[in-house]
């Protein structure tokens, strides 16, 4: 497979993919920097939300807000074609009502890290991956 | 203005004028902001009336803490706030997996028993299949996980599925050694007691804690309604082999049964020596009744090691022989050779004439004069091996019917030939019973009242009875075949047609020393459970079933957990000269080896043929061995061609945690994380985390003393050695549903068994668990199952009994006052206990905490047991000294209230964030199952055209899978991590400094 072209993100759900190429659709148009804005603004909602609901996952989104600036501010990652995927995933950690609701489930960041980490591996920086596991703990 | 606060149990509530004690809450709509609050009367109008309000009909007030009244205690020694304080702290249910074997049960708890509660509790809502061999004591396991479900508040509801002949050792053992009431209920006790209830009432909820047989309740489609509309705390399965299902699962009975049991209670046990038959989806069917979401796979085919793993503990003999010490003795093979007789002359030319039919039928192999049956093949030889009698009535039959079909039948030749050889032959004049006879001289036997107990199996009715008719004319022994009489007689006979009844009161009677019953003389009826040995380490095979199953489980019925003696085993065999039938023999010997080879191993017995089947194996050993000659039958796994139990097998073993290492792993959540809870699993030295001033046998005394005081007609309360002896006064009476009170109200919820009931209504209670051992052998010694003492466990419904009285006995916002002298003047101590409670009303935490008041140094936290210390509350004595109430009232007390609250919701917050892994883990498996069960179906749907009615059943199966995902979120989840907003605390002792 290594040596394959890839064309997608793989190993995520159909009804995930279909998710996260909408979210792309929609990101078409929007620059890194308004889509990581936006991803703080989420943030601080969920920070707020952690306050009464110790249920939400704050330190899965604060990991994953991290890596999104990590590739914002990385040179050149944004303006490759792939990142039309990227884009996409930013965009989806910024809706709260996804997969998983972000402010209900206590998984509710998981579909978010997923999909940010299939389009990490489909970019080749499995190192920026995220494993969710290691955010269980309060 | 205070918060509006969630009843919680524990919790003082005003409501219709009266001021109860809640005991339960429950959410009563899916919103789950209403509530069905249960309470128990606390004041004097409603004391003990139980009853059940909605929050959304009736307005309920907690009482306030903040507005506590200080009542000063003026008993001597300030008995009065000790006895509050420390029923108080007995009501408080247990948090936490540690569980406290502390009082728990008359036992000897063994590790891998502790082990298996471990397990329980740390699944937060208990789903297990306990799938320990035979006689290693489920019972006892599932009752000491009831023991801990009850004290954490999550068992007041109990429903015990059994077989028939089970239901009174099962009841007796728990009743007996963990104090906990099981009523047995049958279709005319349901009826009974349908008379008494009005009629729209469902009877599955007056009794609370209920063991029905699960013919009952599975046959009388009229209780499916009721059923449907009950929620229990736990059910318990015995023998849940019987509810996996046969091949069409939706029409058998008793598994859709299950599956309804299943999905209306919180916990679930399962118990079963055989969990499955070889094939995946009776195991896989047994899992998913545990938890849906299990196994992705609709049809429970498909499922991998990790799907099943931690919902089951699979053990053997040798995997806790270091554990089990003394209570696991070593059998004893009487060697084959020594119960070996050869044929008689007259037997030898039966055998010849056997041996002449086996070579004719197999040289006419195809011809359709010999198209006989197994029956002529190998089944009249083995009648033959048994008895005379049985062989002949068989093969007049096979006569008959053969006559009937064609007259000249060449087989007619044969039959005949065996039959006039046959017509001088009886028992008596055989060799196996000569046989038996010189056995029964080896271990002593003679029918006295001094013989030893000797448990005897035979295949068939016609040997059983011949048997007991030749046995009783030997040994001069009164004997009658009606059924009645069995349990009087001293050789008793029991079978497949003795009902039920009769069939429990031979068996209780051949365990209780004291009757006649000397020998018991059984088919195989008597090999699924029971247990005969109590009081027997005799057991003589009198013929041999050709299946390992049945001879594993024969043996196991005096080869269990708690047999003080070394079972002795016999297996009668006569050998023959025929050259023909020679071959048998060698067999025979390897069959009886094996057995015992599957004894001393670690497997099951089913995995030496992979049949899973008595009938099965038999007919492999005739077709395959016996017909066929080959002596290596035994060898080699029958099921060569059945991969399918091979990589059952395989799964099972992985997904069973073997040995300690693998149990910790489990415990700690099988991840890195530092684990929140203590990680020692010896819980011997762990401090108990209940909180206890006085121990249950003080408890009971000086409870029940200071009770009688203050009522008139309470007889006082004796202390005979180790013994308590408690006379019950009539309110305890009518609240135990003694047989002699003919209430119109059922008191559903304390009732004890009837069985149980003292003659002369003096309960006598000990809380030294050895005493309570020898009472239930001398109740087996005696009159059979229900001991006449029994344990003082805090959950004993008197010990539950005097708790409740002496909670009542401070008024609505009460609370004692009292002094010490090793506290310093004006230094206040505040005793609280609270909860912090989840949104369904579970207590999440509870806690037991005093608040200390300095002047100039403001109010400290302290634990209880530090804090009273302190005080020097265990010693401290009433000196009449008043101290100053009018100064402790109002803002101190709000104060102090407020300090608690703080320090309950800190620990609310702990709590729920010690929690937060587990419960990731566990709805990250969840999502893991959707997706998997989605797509899986999904591909199965894609294939079937859309009106098959597979496809139907599969789309079906995705909306309940849906359902069920809703469902767990709002019950699973609200139950026990979801922390409702506010804790609740109350005040329950003051005490003044005056240093």
């Amino acid at each position: 497979m290594g040596d394959q072209l890839k064309f997608e993100p793989s190993n995520l759900t159909q009804p995930q993919f279909h998710q996260l190429s909408e979210c792309a659709h929609a990101a078409e148009n929007l620059s890194p920097q308004v889509l990581i804005t936006a991803a703080k603004q989420h943030l601080e909602r969920t920070q707020a939300a952690h306050a009464s609901n110790r249920l939400i996952n704050l330190r899965l989104a604060t990991a994953i807000v991290s890596v999104l600036e990590e590739l914002v501010n990385a040179r050149g990652i944004m303006e490759t074609n792939q990142a039309w995927w990227l884009r996409g995933a930013m965009y989806y950690f910024t809706t709260s009502n996804d997969d998983e609701p972000d402010f209900q489930s206590p998984l509710g960041f998981e579909d978010d890290a997923e999909i940010l980490n299939a389009c990490l591996k489909f970019i080749d920086r499995n190192d920026l991956c995220l494993n969710v596991e290691d955010y269980d703990n309060a | 203005m205070p918060k509006v606060v969630t009843p919680t149990p524990g919790m003082r509530v005003l409501c219709r004028d009266a001021e109860w004690l809640v005991t339960r809450v429950d959410p009563s709509d899916h919103t789950h902001e209403n509530y069905a609050v249960h309470c128990i009367g606390a004041d004097d109008l409603v004391r003990g009336h139980e009853a059940i309000f909605l929050t959304q009909l009736d307005a309920i007030e907690p009482v306030d803490p903040r507005n506590t009244q200080l009542v000063r205690d003026q008993s001597s020694g300030y008995r009065l706030a000790k006895l509050f304080l420390e029923a108080q702290l007995r009501q408080m249910p247990a948090t936490g997996v540690q569980p406290d074997l502390k009082g728990m049960g008359a036992f000897k708890p063994m590790n891998f028993q502790v082990q298996t509660v471990q397990w329980a509790l740390k699944q937060l809502r208990p789903r297990l299949l306990l799938a320990d061999a035979v006689g290693l004591g489920k019972t006892i396991q599932v009752g000491m996980i009831l023991s801990e479900l009850m004290r954490r508040g999550r068992a007041s509801r109990i429903l015990v599925l059994a077989k028939k002949s089970m239901l009174t050792q099962f009841q007796s053992e728990l009743w007996n050694r963990f104090g906990i009431p099981l009523v047995r209920l049958d279709s005319d006790g349901i009826a009974k007691l349908r008379l008494r209830i009005p009629s729209n009432k469902n009877p599955f909820e007056v009794y609370h804690r209920i063991i029905i047989s699960i013919d009952t309740l599975k046959n009388v489609g009229s209780y499916r309604h009721f059923l449907e509309n009950t929620r229990w705390d736990c059910v318990v399965i015995d023998e849940a082999h019987n509810v996996a299902g046969a091949s069409v699962p939706e029409r058998h009975l008793a598994y859709r049964l299950a599956r309804l049991l299943s999905r209306r209670t919180d916990s679930m046990l399962l118990t079963t020596a055989t969990p499955h038959n070889g094939k995946r989806e009776t195991f896989g069917r047994l899992i998913s009744l545990l938890d849906p979401s299990a196994i992705p796979d609709p049809d429970f085919k498909e499922y991998s090691a990790e799907d099943i793993k931690g919902f089951f503990l699979m053990r053997f003999k040798e995997d806790v022989r270091e554990d089990a010490g003394e209570n696991l003795t070593d059998r004893m093979l009487v060697p084959i050779e020594q119960t070996t007789v050869p044929a008689s002359e007259d037997e030898e030319k039966v055998y010849a004439a056997l041996s002449e039919l086996r070579e004719e039928t197999k040289r006419n192999k195809g011809n359709e004069d010999w198209k006989n049956n197994v029956l002529v093949q190998y089944g009249i030889y083995k009648q033959f091996l048994s008895s005379p009698e049985s062989c002949r009535k068989t093969l007049r039959k096979r006569i008959v019917a053969v006559q009937k079909h064609s007259s000249t039948s060449p087989e007619l030749l044969f039959l005949d030939g065996i039959d006039s050889l046959l017509s001088s032959m009886s028992i008596r004049e055989s060799s196996r019973y000569k046989l038996l006879k010189a056995q029964l001289d080896e271990i002593g036997w003679n029918g006295s009242p001094a013989s030893p107990r000797v448990l005897v199996f035979t295949e068939y009715r016609e040997t059983q009875d011949a048997l007991a008719e030749a046995l009783s004319n030997d040994y001069k022994l009164n004997y009658s075949s009606k059924f009645e009489q069995q349990p009087k007689q001293v050789l008793a006979t029991i079978n497949g047609s003795c009902p039920d009844i009769c069939l429990m009161d031979t068996v209780e009677a051949f365990g209780t020393a004291s009757s006649e019953l000397r020998m018991l003389l059984a088919t195989d009826v008597a090999s699924e459970g029971v247990n005969l040995h109590h009081q027997c380490h005799n057991i003589i095979h009198y013929d041999l079933p050709w299946s390992i199953i049945t001879l594993i489980q024969r043996n196991g019925r005096i080869d269990r957990f708690g047999q003080l003696q070394n079972p002795v085993l016999r297996y009668l065999r006569v050998s023959t000269r025929d050259g023909m039938l020679k071959g048998d023999e060698s067999i025979f010997e390897r069959l009886i080896e094996k057995v015992e080879e599957i004894n001393r191993s670690t497997r099951q017995g089913e995995t030496v043929l992979k049949l899973y089947d008595p009938e099965a194996e038999e007919r492999y050993i005739a077709q395959k061995g016996i017909l066929h000659g080959d002596s290596e039958v035994l060898e080699k796994a029958a099921a060569q061609s059945s991969p399918e139990a091979n990589e059952l097998e395989t799964i099972l073993s992985q997904a069973n945690p073997s040995g300690q290492e693998d149990f910790l792993k489990f415990l700690l959540g099988e991840t890195d994380e530092a684990p929140s809870q203590s990680t020692t699993l010896d819980s011997a030295d762990k401090v108990s985390s209940r909180l206890r001033l006085y121990d249950d046998r003080r408890f009971l005394i000086e409870g029940y003393r200071y009770l009688a005081e203050l009522s008139q007609n309470y007889s006082a309360i004796e202390e005979n050695g180790k013994v308590i002896l408690l006379s019950a006064p009539k309110d305890l009476c009518r609240r135990l549903g003694a047989p002699s009170e003919s209430n119109d109200v059922v008191f559903g919820a304390t009732a004890i068994p009837s069985e149980a009931w003292p003659q002369d209504n003096q309960f006598r209670l000990s809380d030294d668990s050895d005493r309570i051992e020898l009472a239930i052998r001398a109740a087996r010694n005696t009159s059979g199952h229900w001991s006449r003492e029994l344990m003082a466990t805090d959950q004993q419904p008197i010990l539950k009994w005097i708790t409740e009285r002496l909670l009542m006995l401070m008024k609505r916002g009460e609370c004692p006052h009292i002094t010490s002298r090793k506290l310093e003047k004006g230094e206040l101590c505040f005793c609280f206990i609270g909860q912090f409670s989840s949104r369904a009303g579970a207590p999440l935490a509870v806690d037991a905490h005093a608040i200390s008041f300095r002047k100039g140094g403001g109010f400290q936290h302290r634990p209880l047991r530090e804090a009273l210390d302190r005080a020097g509350f265990d010693s401290l004595v009433n000196e009449g000294k008043v101290g100053d109430l009018d100064a402790i009232r109002g803002p101190l007390i709000a104060s102090a209230v407020e300090a608690s609250l703080d320090y309950l919701r800190k620990l609310g917050h702990q709590h729920v964030e010690s929690l937060l892994p587990l419960l990731r883990r566990e709805n990250r498996r969840l999502r893991n199952w959707k997706n998997r069960r989605e797509e899986l179906l999904a591909s199965r749907i894609e294939k079937l055209s859309p009106n098959h009615p597979k496809a139907k059943m599969y789309r079906k199966d995705l909306e309940e899978m849906d359902a069920y995902i809703r469902d767990r979120e709002e019950n699973w989840q609200d139950t026990y991590f979801t922390a409702s907003t506010e804790p609740s605390t109350q005040l329950v002792l003051v005490i003044e400094g005056l240093n």
